[in-house]
């Protein structure tokens, strides 16, 4: 199938952080996996008894790919060779993410986060 | 199922993305398979405790 150029005039990114890529050019096969553990705590004081570790079923658990249906035979045909995009700003790319500029065949995205939400058991409030 | 797409032009003014995070993809090109797969465990008490204030009435 043929490809299109892509063209960006302006492109700011503030931050490309934790395991994430920022690619300009064509890409074949991307693979993304992300685990994480968010902890939320009512005193945000993190103590060596917060440490977490990630041997939680979630992230034992296989992955579970979507399965395709129905094949469908697409012909597509591009009349202007080139995707115009004048200007991308944006803050940050993280936590294993993919900022693309250009061809993108093949992704394979995965993310796994478990949350907690640590509260202070205030027993006035069961009154 | 047959597909026939035909693309003509696609020009963009500015884009502003606040933040690309936890294996997403922000693409500006022509792609032909994605798969996604995104698991969220929430445990049971990540409610908050004590009364839920009503919003107004009227």
């Amino acid at each position: 199938m043929k490809k299109r150029t892509s063209i960006v005039d302006n492109l700011f990114t503030n931050s490309v952080s934790t395991s994430s890529i920022l690619s300009i050019g064509d890409t074949e096969n991307a693979a993304l996996k992300f685990k994480g553990i968010a902890i939320q705590k009512q005193t945000p004081v993190f103590s060596k008894r917060d440490e977490e570790t990630f041997n939680y079923p979630l992230f034992k658990r296989d992955t579970y790919w979507p399965v395709t249906k129905m094949l469908v035979n697409k012909s597509t045909t591009h009349h202007k060779g080139s995707i115009h995009v004048a200007n991308v700003a944006s803050i940050g790319v993280s936590s294993s993410s993919l900022l693309q500029i250009g061809n993108l065949t093949r992704v394979y995205a995965e993310a796994r986060v478990k949350h907690f939400r640590k509260l202070k058991d205030t027993s006035e409030s069961y009154e | 199922m047959n597909m026939e797409v035909h693309n003509w032009g696609l020009n963009i003014g500015n884009v502003q993305v606040d933040n690309v995070s936890s294996s997403s993809v922000f693409l500006i090109g022509d792609n032909e398979q994605f798969l996604l797969s995104s698991f969220f465990d929430t445990p049971p008490e990540a409610f908050t405790l004590g009364n839920i204030v009503p919003l107004a009435l009227t």
